[in-house]
């Protein structure tokens, strides 16, 4: 894909340098003009760009495709249940906090969260119940918007004729604005404040039910999937300290404040554990590889003039 | 959509900045669309209830409305322009019988609803969320409001929206696996007298929602969940139908089969696969047991579904109910012509009531709309195979540019006159100038061309206009070899630049540093990087060896630094993957910032020209948010997809994520934000042209901006100053305010800190009189200093500017008014009207119709497409070349005549008839009536009916009047003019015009139409005593000469008879009042001063729905300076 058939000027690429742009572009603006002997080379040129193009797509298409693989989509062939990973989750200071967590496609099927109270060393053991599921939105957004750019590509088959630039530079920008989704949604987990925390329907996942002075929260960051415990304690009303209630974060820091319920709450404590989960980093590297294909192949497009613009090609 | 010159990359609205390119509601907008359509690629397309209307969105953000005549002909009406990013459904918002109203979302999760009969923007809103469907929902008597928006895409379930407000009333969650959905649709079942929402997850699970007997837990906001549930086994679901005939079946459309289910316990009845390479695109039922089905290449087929007849015999062995099964005949089919463009978006109107049609729609990425009439029983050919339903009809916008290519002028295309090929050139990037007017307009073929922008609107507008084209003055640049991508005035971001210079750089890398006054090459830069897709500068508080940097941004993604002083390049950033979307300035620290559409960073290092820095991700984003102040953002035609994904994102991040639906900040979108951009150039003058480029395309079109307010700001107090020194009291105190409403306006356009700074510090070094400083604002009149001013600093402006003499501007005034009343003149309606205003007005006619704009608020409005008269079907077939915004002008222009007073026509004049006298009278007069009607028609309606309620206190000021108040009434009447708000003292006559105007606007009358019903009106009534004066000419006496001076700029009084005034400026002289009047003004003058502020910011807060508590603020201090 990096030989362009008909243009002899070196296309310019990402980043590289543009060495003679000056030609392809010239070239690119005679043929729209002129007729007779350019005419046969504007149609040779064409037929080199409709190649390249469905290239670049059918190799977006594959790429695509083992991404989604690895989400493991639901009905889509793999029969029967969607099968379950374990993750152990740990930080490299200290042991206070360990989970295992179990991972089935976009939920979380099982919960083990084990915490070694610092005060007293007591541990404290919690599961998920047995019937439900926690779904991780991230990665089923991700998921969701691979398969919208899939689905983009897919019905522009070999045969489909672009019939001007602008409509693959569109047909990119689309697969793009995806992709990149699908990927910010990996990158960035949601910013939750401390009261959005205790409200979500995750505290009361656990079996026996979670203490009111700790906060669960599992989310996705990068190609890790973490889990942060809060421990709490409540602030006297007396309390001399000034109350401030925290805004949204992905994660509260210690001396956090909010207000639940009646009672003002601080966090007195963080744990943080993760793991990395190893399909979501190659679905991380899928996602950039392809966003660079599409933008390569933007690039190509823009270079030629008539491409760029509205004329047929 | 993207403009030249501007900050952001998409489009109109985050254009230049949010106060440039906001159009006030006294900037009448005029387009010049060229000969090229601007591209439309379809993405959604739907037609109203009542069959007389398409409605479309685009990928470019637009929505177009196409008239749709009973004969199914289509004829594009108008672009709606606001949203910034590609449209992705579309849906009806009210009850379309009794409002019009239509719901568009936008990718970037805004959301608009419109009045389609007049492109109004009702209410725009935007979430964090996408939407892909919108379903309308009323049930009048459960529900209170005007109805939900049921709304699914890109999030986990059902929102709830409310369709009035857009705000988001609850959600529809689903207990069991919670996903995106798909689609959706409303059963009204009347068998079960239930509604019942069915949707569709991506996964391939069907839901149902009871609809009607949730509402109210709804209103409390409690959960509601699904009632049912079904997985159907299948993937990318395009459309759930119900049929309401049989009320039994349910059609499930599938990228790759539809299904047919029996509604009563979701049992699969049929399946069928599609061929191979055909994409399911979507289905309608059209009769019982008949369906439609589409593709996403256009095709389509009707199948009558026939009972198998099996069921009927055979009884099932287990035991089970009886299952009838069936299957699909196919009985006709629809294709398009050759030419297609994926993906269609195709609709299917069933309608049975006889004038309707039953229509089968599609609209392309090309921008093509098909229909389809299908015939009420479609029937196969006699042999049994499929027959082939034809083409009723097809339409491009471009179609419609062709058709009436009169109308579709350009602002360059006098300059074909020096082309010889096919007469057209292609501007490819254009650039205006205010201080200069001069339009700057680089070509495909490499020259730029500079030319007198108002004249150029002229020659592409009016009749005659051609015999300008070649007295054009026009300078030509030669010195490009291929298409000129970019233009950049240095002056026009800081006036500390040389104000001769000119930035351009084209296809081939080339930058050109010109002198255009001499038209000489100063300097070529060669890039080495491709394209050069902008031209940018740095911020003034940013300089380098104390000068401003120029920054080229390329295609090849590469950022180059250019110092135009020491004519050489600083720096070349090469290292970018991505296009660069945000260029930032670190002055303290010497860095470029440059932003990339992949959310990575780059930090180089001016001096040394090295990359000090790439991050990406969460610091990437800390990094670009932490210098706020230093920044530009770039335009890029690649680039929009990538700021719109961070738009996005900064929505989502702020989302508390999606599983809850709380209260949600409405996002104040970063770009907007950001768009602050180093841009002085703010709207400015009464004049401007604002250059517009299309996303993905080359096409561009210009658009014409009148500022009313300015012009008659501008066209008042000249002969003032000039003419009476002896009042110069009452001269300065005019400036006084001017002033101080333009100081307001500075502070408004604060949030443009660049801006504003030195500007006002010129203003304040000035005596008052002539200190119209406000530079910016009140631009021409200060031309006079700033001529000066030029001459002093720059030697080479020499011959270009010997003298900017008040008269110059005034005539520039006086022709920018001209055509604006050229423009809105109701041409061809009336003949002899037309001749009349060509002789006495002095002004000249319109080629055709012309293209106005209509703003609803900041950043919404409407422009005209040509060929738009032709849609108003009550027009007379042959009257296609009138300039009539719609019928009900002629009406409300005869209603307005009949509330004129008798005799009260125009403000009686010297009458010697000397033209050249009372024409700039006349004009102004005509203006300041059109931007009077224009404020009222824009008020909130509550401050309207506020003029009511001071109706009452006038009277009482009418009794205390003194005869020295009639220069407080002028003042008054000019702050009224400003500020569109009834002061205390309202002629009696006013009166039942401003009722009649308020009056027009509970009818919805459009601003456009008002304002050309009362120019209308007046015009004829002008003309009217025009002809009689050559009789009754006598009894105006010389005495009337000391008169003379007010009746020009008191035409309003004059007009209201008020004796007092005749007597008074008859026999005393006018500075005789002095003293009590002094008193009187200075207190009234500090009440404007208070209140002048107001209408300016409720206009301000219109946008922000909460008119009603800052009315009675208002009116409070309406009232309270009345009874001082």
């Amino acid at each position: 894909m990096d030989t362009a058939p008909e243009c002899s000027a070196p296309v310019v690429g990402a980043g590289g340098m543009p060495g003679e742009p000056e030609q392809a572009v010239s070239g690119a603006l005679t043929t729209s003009r002129a007729g007779g002997g350019a005419g046969a080379r504007a149609a040779n040129r064409r037929r080199g760009l409709h190649d390249e193009v469905h290239a670049v797509l059918r190799q977006l298409q594959d790429i695509l495709k083992e991404a989604s693989l690895r989400f493991t989509l639901p009905g889509s062939g793999t029969e029967g249940p969607t099968k379950q990973e374990n993750f152990i989750l740990g930080s490299c200071g200290t042991d206070q906090v360990k989970g295992v967590l179990t991972l089935q496609g976009d939920a979380l099927s099982q919960a083990d969260v084990n915490l070694k109270m610092p005060r007293n060393n007591q541990l404290l053991h919690f599961a998920f119940r047995e019937d439900k599921q926690w779904k991780l939105q991230q990665i089923q957004d991700a998921r969701n918007h691979v398969s919208q750019a899939i689905y983009l590509l897919a019905n522009r088959e070999e045969s489909y004729q672009f019939r001007t630039g602008a409509e693959v530079l569109k047909l990119m920008d689309a697969v793009m604005l995806q992709l990149t989704r699908a990927r910010n949604r990996l990158t960035t987990p949601a910013t939750l404040t401390l009261p959005e925390i205790a409200a979500s329907g995750l505290t009361r996942m656990f079996a026996p039910a979670l203490p009111s002075d700790l906060l669960v929260n599992v989310y996705i960051s990068l190609n890790k999937l973490c889990l942060t415990v809060y421990q709490l304690h409540v602030l006297q009303p007396n309390s001399t300290k000034n109350f401030r209630p925290a805004g949204g974060a992905v994660l509260h820091s210690p001396g956090a404040m909010f207000e639940w319920g009646a009672q003002r709450l601080e966090v007195s404590h963080v744990h943080k554990v993760e793991c990395v989960i190893p399909w979501l980093n190659d679905a991380l590297v899928f996602f950039t590889v392809s966003l660079q294909l599409c933008q390569q192949l933007k690039d190509k497009i823009s270079v030629f003039s008539s491409y760029w613009s509205y004329r047929p090609f | 959509m993207k403009m030249r010159g501007v900050s952001s990359s998409e489009g109109f609205h985050t254009g230049r900045s949010k106060d440039s390119f906001t159009m006030r509601s006294s900037l009448q907008a005029v387009a010049l669309w060229g000969r090229k359509a601007p591209p439309h690629s379809i993405t959604a397309i739907m037609i109203t209830d009542d069959q007389q209307m398409i409605v479309t969105g685009s990928q470019e953000g637009q929505l177009c409305l196409w008239n749709l005549s009973s004969e199914l002909k289509i004829s594009a009406k108008e672009l709606l322009f606001g949203h910034s990013a590609s449209v992705t459904c579309l849906a009806r918002a009210r009850d379309f019988s009794k409002h019009p109203f239509v719901v568009s979302a936008a990718e970037n999760g805004e959301m608009c609803v419109w009045n389609v009969t007049n492109g109004q923007c009702v209410e725009k809103a935007t979430l964090p969320y996408r939407h892909t469907a919108i379903c309308y929902y009323h049930c009048s008597f459960r529900m209170i409001g005007e109805g939900w928006l049921l709304c699914c895409g890109e999030y986990q379930d059902v929102l709830i929206i409310d369709a009035k407000s857009l705000v988001i009333i609850h959600t529809f969650v689903s207990s069991q696996s919670p996903d995106w959905i798909n689609c959706m649709c409303i059963v009204h079942s009347m068998r079960i007298q239930e509604d019942s929402l069915l949707v569709v997850s991506v996964a391939g699970e069907l839901k149902v929602w009871d609809l009607s007997s949730s509402i109210n837990s709804i209103q409390e906001k409690q959960d509601v969940y699904e009632k049912e549930s079904k997985f159907l086994n299948s993937l990318n679901c395009r459309t759930i139908r119900f049929c309401t005939y049989t009320e039994r079946l349910l059609l499930v459309v599938f990228s790759k089969c539809w299904k047919v289910y029996d509604y009563c316990d979701f049992s699969l009845l049929w399946t069928e696969v599609s061929g191979s390479g055909q994409f399911f695109a979507g289905g309608e039922v059209l009769a019982a047991h008949r369906i439609i089905i589409w593709t996403e290449d256009g095709h389509s087929y009707i199948y009558q579904l026939l009972n198998s007849g099996l069921s009927k015999s055979i009884y099932p062995a287990d035991g089970r109910v009886l299952k009838e099964t069936i299957y699909p005949h196919l009985l006709c089919s629809t294709s398009v012509q050759e030419n297609k463009s994926l993906p269609f978006v195709m609709g299917y109107m069933n309608e049975r009531k006889e004038p309707f049609y039953k229509v089968l729609f599609s609209g392309e990425v090309s921008g093509r709309i098909t229909l389809w009439h299908i015939p009420d029983v479609p029937v196969s050919k006699f042999d049994g195979s499929p027959k082939e339903i034809p083409i009723t009809t097809t339409w491009t916008l471009q179609d419609n540019f062709d058709k009436h290519h009169t109308m579709s002028q350009s602002i360059i295309d006098y300059f074909s006159g020096f082309r010889d090929e096919n007469g057209i050139v292609v501007v490819t990037s254009s650039e205006y100038v205010p201080s200069l007017d001069k339009l700057i307009c680089g070509c495909e073929d490499g020259t730029i061309f500079i030319t007198q922008a108002l004249n150029a609107a002229k020659a592409g507008l009016l009749e005659g206009g051609s015999l300008l084209k070649d007295s054009l003055p026009q300078k030509v640049l030669k010195g490009h070899h291929h298409s000129v991508t970019s233009l950049l005035y240095p002056h026009g971001l800081s006036s500390k630049l040389d104000q001769s210079w000119l930035v351009s750089g084209d296809q081939d890398s080339w930058v050109i540093l010109w002198d255009i006054f001499t038209e000489e090459i100063l300097h070529k830069f060669f890039l080495q990087a491709g394209l050069v897709t902008s031209l940018l500068m740095s911020p003034e508080n940013f300089k380098l060896r104390s000068h401003q940097v120029i920054c080229c941004v390329c295609s090849d993604h590469s950022v180059a630094l250019l110092h135009l002083e020491g004519r050489r390049c600083l720096l070349s950033a090469r290292k970018h993957l991505f296009p660069v979307k945000m260029i930032k300035w670190h002055p303290v620290e010497n860095f470029l910032i440059v932003g990339c559409a992949d959310d990575s960073v780059y930090i180089w290092e001016i001096e040394t020209g090295t990359l000090e820095r790439h991050e990406t991700g969460e610091r990437a984003r800390i990094i670009l948010n932490c210098c706020d102040d230093s920044q530009l953002l770039k335009p890029e035609s690649v680039l929009p997809v990538a700021s719109e994904t961070r738009k996005h994102k900064s929505v989502e991040q702020r989302s508390p994520s999606s599983y809850q639906f709380g209260p949600i900040p409405c996002p104040g979108l970063q770009v907007e934000s950001s768009c602050k951009v180093a841009d002085a150039k703010c709207f400015s003058g009464p004049f401007n042209v604002l250059p517009v480029k299309t996303k993905w395309s080359n096409i561009g079109f210009h658009i014409l901006l009148f500022d009313l307010e300015n012009l008659v700001e501008l066209l008042l107090p000249t002969p003032i100053c000039d003419v009476d020194p002896s009042n110069s009291f009452y001269g300065s105190e005019i400036l006084r305010r001017a002033k101080s409403t333009v100081e307001k306006k500075t502070l408004t356009l604060k949030r443009n800190k660049t801006a504003c700074g030195p500007l006002s510090v010129e203003a304040q070094a000035k005596p008052v009189s002539e200190s119209p400083a406000q530079g910016e604002n009140t631009m021409k009149l200060s031309e006079e200093n700033d001529g000066i001013k030029r001459q002093k600093k720059i030697k080479s402006s020499k011959k270009m500017h010997p003298k900017q003499s008040r008269k110059v501007n005034a005539n520039l005034t006086i022709d920018t008014a001209k055509l604006l009343l050229s423009c809105l003149l109701p041409w061809g309606v009336d003949k002899e009207l037309d001749n009349l205003c060509i002789k006495h007005l002095n002004i000249l006619k319109l080629q055709g119709p012309v293209s106005l704009g209509l703003a609803s608020n900041e950043d919404h409005f409407s422009l005209m497409l040509p060929g738009w008269d032709s849609c108003n079907a009550e027009m007379k077939k042959d009257s296609s070349k009138v300039n009539l915004f719609s019928r009900k002008v002629l009406d409300l222009s005869n209603k307005y005549t009949s509330t004129l007073p008798n005799q009260a026509g125009m403000p009686r004049r010297p009458e010697d008839n000397s033209d050249s006298l009372q024409e700039p009278n006349t004009i102004f007069y005509l203006l300041s009536k059109l931007f009077l009607v224009n404020k009222l028609v824009n008020m909130p309606l509550e401050l309207a009916c506020g003029i009511d309620s001071s109706f009452t206190m006038e009277s009482v000021h009418k009794k205390m009047k003194s005869p020295g108040n009639d220069i407080l009434n002028i003042s008054s009447f000019y702050g009224y003019l400003r500020n569109g708000r009834s002061e205390s003292h309202l002629p009696e006559a006013d009166v039942s015009l401003l009722k009649l105007i308020s009056c027009w606007k509970d009818q919805s009358v459009q601003v456009t139409e008002a304002i050309q019903a009362v120019l209308l009106a007046e015009v004829q009534q002008h003309m009217k005593t025009l002809t009689k004066t050559p009789v009754d000419s006598e009894p105006v006496s010389v005495a009337e000469n000391g008169d003379y001076e007010m009746t020009q700029i008191l035409p309003k009084t004059e007009w209201a008879k008020e004796p007092e005034l005749q007597c008074i400026t008859d026999t005393l002289p006018l500075q005789t009042p002095v003293s009590p009047v002094k008193h009187d003004s200075n207190s009234n003058s500090a009440n404007f001063q208070d209140t002048e502020d107001m209408p300016d910011r409720c206009v301000l807060e219109e946008s922000e729905n909460s008119g009603e508590r800052r009315h009675h603020l208002w009116i409070a201090k309406v009232c309270s300076c009345k009874l001082c």
